[in-house]
């Protein structure tokens, strides 16, 4: 087996490849794509030369078509099929394609200190939902009235299902925030996803550049407690939580 | 008797005052030419030096002065830790090791001080009133830094020349001053780190930047947890620098008996340093804690904001840390007869470490073009989304370190051959504590994405403990089980690959990149702010630079870091008779036995020093 | 040897190269401070408003007679009606164009019941451009519910002036901020406050530095105690540069960065412990020599113990 290790470790990665390329669905972008593969090459490398032996078996096939030993097929396969496989990546590279330009967005830009909110100033640090209360009907009654503003104003790009998959949303790049990824909402505190609300997509800042958020600026077309309330239901109809510092209140 | 103490000691204090005139004529000098320079310069909040950013010229002497001072600081630390076994195993090469590289000492000691100098010059001419007001809010701290300064100096500079004094029976005192190096070197420490932290976290002051509380300053929410992650890692540090030293000199090795040597001495550091390098994501996920606690939009531009990206740098470095430390250990075991028996774990670790590497990896913004965002359903992957996020992380670090421990403990294991009657019993149990822990790290894992995030930090604990734990039971096992073991063979120390000290290279100069990157993380993350929130910053370079030219600023620090080391290592070696035929390593048979135990040794001090008593005899 | 070294040398590079590299795949950006606030003629009427409000209640010390909310003071009129009344205040003169010449020429109109004492706000102390005059306009406007129909034109923009240099402003800055509008020095400014030429005198000059940022540390006699206003917004540095500025006409240096001022006594003294702490050690090591002369003298010394003979023989 271990005289064969050359072999191995080519099939184990192409496998690897192949398994990743196929099997993960939706398909993972390229520069993740590109990231396991480097890690899978790096891991199968050390392992090979991280025993003598293993090495030796593992260089043996290269030593020898680079010493001319193997048979003149094989030399000429791979002595062609190097520069030709170097040629095919450059092309990869430098072909025009119709796809858009990479996005680097950064997910959760950091907040300002304060944001203007109908002409007056909010502080974010400490910024409470004022109508998260420890009331259960009340609670609920708020919540219920989020419903509402929810299908009259966000439905339509974060869907009924609040995850991100409304009518319009295929219209957009970046899509709408799909409230059932533990990475969204759940991740926040309710005062990022009040300022996300507040100042949409024009309130990003730089650093998550070039972003263009359809999101509009909803602090035009809704009071502040109409978006507190959207905020509550989007948590209660995700079935998450908004992410506190402070202990969770004992029930 | 009498006569010979007062030689020595007479030499011994000569050598101290040496050090202390240094410091004085230094300090005289810094004040001198700061004075000078600001009384003669145009008044400016801000100056510029020569054209050259001002910035980037404090950037990169501070960062090589942190550099050589977590050096000054994690050399006593390695070379006590390995005085102690040297007393405890009564093995006289580990005193040598620990002695040949406080030598170095002397000369590093001056090259922190110089560089610190520099440093302070640069602050006073560069930023005036910035250092102005800090100066004025910190003066007793100062005065305080200059004193430990001198006691430093002092029992430092005694430490080494009293070596061979303080030899036989008085070899207690002589640790007793090794500790005193640390304790006053850590005081050191933690004093500087007062006006860093405070940089990053101001407290104590009034709304009009007042000082209130002198103590509430200090003792502001990043001083502690920057303590001892800084205290860790330069132990981690100082280990990584012994280990790299002994890879060149292995690789420039003419003898067999010089390669056994530098074989081992780079075994030992980067043993030091792995050891210490296991706590200190804990340390660090500490400080991030107490960073959201100061500044939530702090936190969030450090993990989440335009910083994100340098953590998939710092995830490639650990990663890289981890592949290259179990690497040396496994092309170590080739050179223990018997080891050979451990070979088939090997692959299954090496799917563990990859796995955790790619997990560690994957980034919390994906770069994807607008097709393939569509085609994800989103700015996040539904199925990779669960890797980017903290949980999962945690898992992955976690495992990998359970991973590189059990490479570890087969290392040590090599050899030898438990004796002890319910030794199958001691190894189920192991295996199983092992089993265990991986179960109870990856069960947290998975159960953390359905709690809320308040109670999912609060697992990262738990599975930080369930790992330790495991760990310490594993090694509170292994010691009685392999008391007495019967040995294959001795370690043919020197029989080792010359890519195993590149890994161990890679090692020192991955931990000094990382160190690079992380100081500029730590120090970024303040954006435009002197002070974060308090003072801010005016001039022109208040703007927070591209990844791509930190990455390259950090990259030459390191080079010119590396490149200065060198001459240190150098300048200590001239003055070296030529290496004689030591008693060292190689040759005899016991000794190589019970440099496998010692890491234990060092884990359990009051062992009697005959554990490896069947290599001895063998 | 060397080429060992080179390969070690090329190795290092190569890491760190590599890192180096992969820091240039990430996104590269860089992220600049906030600007600050600039008046042009694009700005927005609601950020206009609120540049005003800025100026009026910091840069502009309009608060130190004025107010602009319930409570506040009273030497001159109410802010809050100035916009409504602008209108019938000055017969043959338009609301808008009344409230930017009470700005600018105070003395040309005053209300009736309140003195001439309000400097002109493009002078020091204000030292307002047209654009912020506008702003302040704006403010007022604002404040009143009138339309705000104020507008910048080009020509005050191109008038607004750079600030001056950083370095040693305590002058400028006590104009900025309206000090000398109740206090004189160097025989310009208001009379409501003492005379500061020589305070520096009577006080420290780092206490001066925080008696303005509180006034309640002391009232100099014979004026009203609370009348000051605190001033806990106003930057550390620029109290200090201030502190700093009336040191130096009182003859004392006083340095607000701790560090212009050469041969300082903390500096002086810290030496010369630390030259005493030397000649303590030197007096050691005399001693110690002496000793070791006086009992090595009747022989050599009988070299004993394996470490301490490197010692012995290197005397």
């Amino acid at each position: 087996m271990i005289r064969y290790t050359f072999y191995i470790a080519i099939a184990l990665w192409l496998a690897i490849l192949a398994g990743l390329k196929l099997l993960v669905r939706p398909p993972m972008p390229a520069s993740v794509m590109m990231i396991y593969m480097t890690l899978s090459t790096l891991g199968i490398l050390v392992f090979v030369a991280a025993n003598e032996e293993r090495f030796r078996h593992f260089v043996a096939p290269l030593k020898a078509v680079f010493e001319g030993r193997a048979p003149k097929a094989v030399q000429a396969l791979v002595l062609a099929g190097i520069p030709l496989l170097l040629a095919w990546g450059a092309w990869l590279r430098t072909a025009p394609t119709w796809d858009a330009p990479y996005e680097p967005r950064v997910v959760h830009p950091e907040p300002p200190s304060g944001f203007a909110l109908h002409g007056k100033r909010i502080e974010t640090a400490g910024l409470k939902n004022p109508l998260r209360t420890a009331d259960a009907a009340t609670l609920e009654k708020h919540t219920a009235e989020g419903k509402t503003i929810y299908y009259q104003n966000c439905f339509f790009c974060h869907g009924d299902a609040l995850a991100g998959d409304g009518h319009f949303a295929n219209a957009f790049s970046p899509i709408p925030a799909n409230f059932r990824d533990v990475g969204t909402i759940s991740m926040l505190q309710e005062s990022f996803v009040f300022w996300r609300v507040a100042t949409g997509g024009p309130g990003l800042p730089k650093g998550a550049t070039p972003w263009s958020s359809a999101m509009p600026v909803w602090q035009n077309l809704l009071t502040e407690e109409e978006m507190w309330k959207a905020i509550l239901y989007i948590y209660a109809g995700s079935g998450s939580t908004p992410r506190t510092w402070e202990e969770e209140p004992k029930k | 008797m009498a006569q010979a103490i007062t030689t020595s000691a007479f030499h011994a204090l000569k050598g101290t005052y040496k050090g202390v005139v240094k410091i004085s004529l230094m300090l005289a000098a810094t004040y001198l030419v700061a004075q000078g320079l600001s009384s003669f310069l145009p008044a400016a909040d801000y100056r510029s030096l020569f054209g050259f950013s001002n910035r980037t010229a404090v950037w990169v002497i501070a960062e090589l002065h942190l550099m050589f001072a977590a050096f000054v600081l994690g050399v006593p630390i390695f070379a006590f830790i390995t005085e102690i076994v040297g007393v405890a195993t009564k093995e006289k090469r580990y005193d040598e090791l620990a002695r040949e590289f406080t030598k170095l000492l002397a000369m590093a000691y001056t090259l922190t001080a110089v560089l610190g100098c520099v440093l302070l010059v640069l602050f006073i001419v560069l930023y005036p009133k910035l250092t102005g007001y800090l100066s004025g809010l910190f003066k007793p701290t100062w005065l305080l830094y200059i004193v430990l300064i001198f006691g430093e100096v002092i029992v430092a500079y005694f430490y080494w020349y009293s070596w061979d004094l303080l030899q036989g029976a008085a070899k207690k005192w002589h640790l007793v001053l090794g500790l005193l190096v640390n304790l006053w070197g850590t005081a050191l420490l933690f004093v500087a780190d007062i006006w860093v932290t405070f940089m990053m976290s101001p407290a104590g002051i009034d709304d009009a930047n007042n000082l209130v509380s002198l103590w509430d300053a200090i003792n502001n929410h990043t001083w502690m947890p920057i303590n001892i992650h800084r205290l860790l890692a330069n132990v981690a540090f100082g280990g990584a620098i012994v280990a790299a030293y002994a890879a060149v000199r292995f690789l420039n090795a003419k003898t067999d008996e010089e390669k056994a040597r530098f074989d081992w001495m780079g075994y030992v550091g980067s043993f030091i340093a792995i050891a210490a390098f296991i706590p200190l994501p804990f340390a660090g996920y500490w400080l991030g804690r107490e960073i959201y606690q100061f500044s939530e939009q702090m936190g969030v531009s450090m993990m989440g904001g335009s910083f994100a990206w340098l953590w998939i740098l710092q995830a490639m470095l650990i990663g890289g840390l981890f592949l290259a430390s179990n690497f040396y250990l496994w092309l170590g075991m080739g050179r223990i007869p018997g080891a050979e028996r451990y070979t088939k774990f090997q692959i299954g670790m090496m799917i563990v470490l990859t796995i955790g590497f790619i997990v560690w990896a994957t980034p919390r913004s994906i770069i994807a073009s607008g097709a393939e965002m569509s085609a994800m359903g989103g700015s996040h992957h539904p199925f990779l989304g669960l890797f980017g996020v903290m949980a999962a992380k945690n898992t992955a670090v976690n495992l990998m370190i359970l991973t590189t421990f059990f490479s570890f403990m087969l290392y040590r294991r090599g050899n030898r051959i438990p004796v002890v009657a319910w030794a199958t019993a001691g190894k189920a149990v192991q295996a199983l504590v092992i089993a265990a822990a991986a179960v109870v790290v990856v069960g947290y894992g998975v159960y953390s994405y359905f709690v809320p995030s308040i109670t999912r930090i609060g697992f990262s604990v738990y599975q930080v403990s369930a790992v330790l734990a495991a760990m310490a039971l594993f090694v509170a096992i292994d010691i009685p089980l392999l008391k007495g073991a019967s040995v294959i063979g001795a370690i043919r120390w020197g029989q080792i690959p010359a890519r195993a000290q590149y890994a161990l290279f890679f090692l020192a100069v991955s931990f000094t990149w990382l160190m690079g990157l992380m100081g500029y993380i730590r120090s970024g993350i303040r954006q435009y702010w002197h002070i974060y929130g308090r003072v801010m910053d005016e001039s022109a370079n208040a703007y927070t630079m591209s990844h791509g030219h930190a990455t390259i600023i950090v990259s030459c620090i390191v080079v010119i870091f590396f490149l200065l080391v060198s001459v240190v290592f150098w300048l200590a070696a001239r003055n070296d008779p030529p290496p004689g035929p030591r008693p060292a390593g190689g040759g005899d048979g016991g000794s190589a036995a019970d440099a496998a135990s010692m890491p234990l040794a060092a884990a359990s001090l009051g062992r009697p020093g005959g554990s490896g008593a069947g290599g001895r005899a063998a | 040897m060397k080429a060992t070294i080179a390969k070690i040398f090329l190795f290092m590079l190569a890491v760190v190269s590599l890192y180096a590299y992969v820091g240039q795949l990430v996104p590269q950006f860089e992220e600049h401070p906030p600007q600050k606030k600039v008046i042009t003629t694009e700005t927005p009427k609601e950020e206009l408003v609120a540049s005003g409000q800025e100026i009026l209640r910091g840069k502009g010390g309009c608060l130190v007679c004025h107010k602009d909310q319930e409570r506040g003071n009273e030497r001159g009129p109410d802010l809050r009606q100035a916009a409504g009344k602008a209108a019938t205040r000055k017969p043959g003169t338009a609301a808008e164009a009344y409230l930017i010449e009470s700005l600018v020429t105070p003395d040309a109109f005053l209300v009736e019941g309140y003195p001439k004492m309000m400097p002109p706000s493009m002078k020091p102390p204000a030292n307002l451009s047209m654009a912020e005059v506008k702003a302040v306009v704006a403010y007022l406007q604002s404040l009143g519910g009138a339309e705000v129909t104020v507008k910048v034109e080009a020509a005050d923009v191109a008038a607004e002036k750079k600030s001056s240099g950083p370095v040693h402003r305590g002058k400028a800055l006590m104009a900025e901020q309206g000090c000398v509008g109740c206090h004189k020095v160097e025989g310009e400014g208001g009379e409501i406050g003492p005379e500061l030429t020589k305070v520096a005198e009577r006080h420290e000059p780092a206490k001066i530095a925080q008696k303005i940022a509180d006034p309640t540390l002391w009232t100099a006699e014979g004026f009203q105690t609370g009348l000051m206003p605190p001033r806990p917004d106003m930057p550390e540095g620029d109290r200090q540069e201030i502190a700093a500025y009336l040191a130096g006409l009182s003859g004392k240096s006083y340095s607000p960065t701790g560090t212009a001022s050469p041969w300082s006594h903390e500096g002086v003294r810290l030496g010369a412990v630390i030259a005493v702490f030397n000649i303590v050690m030197l007096l050691v090591l005399g001693w110690a020599r002496a000793r070791e002369k006086s009992t090595l003298s009747p022989g050599p010394s009988p070299i004993e113990g394996e470490g301490r003979n490197t010692a012995g023989a290197a005397s």
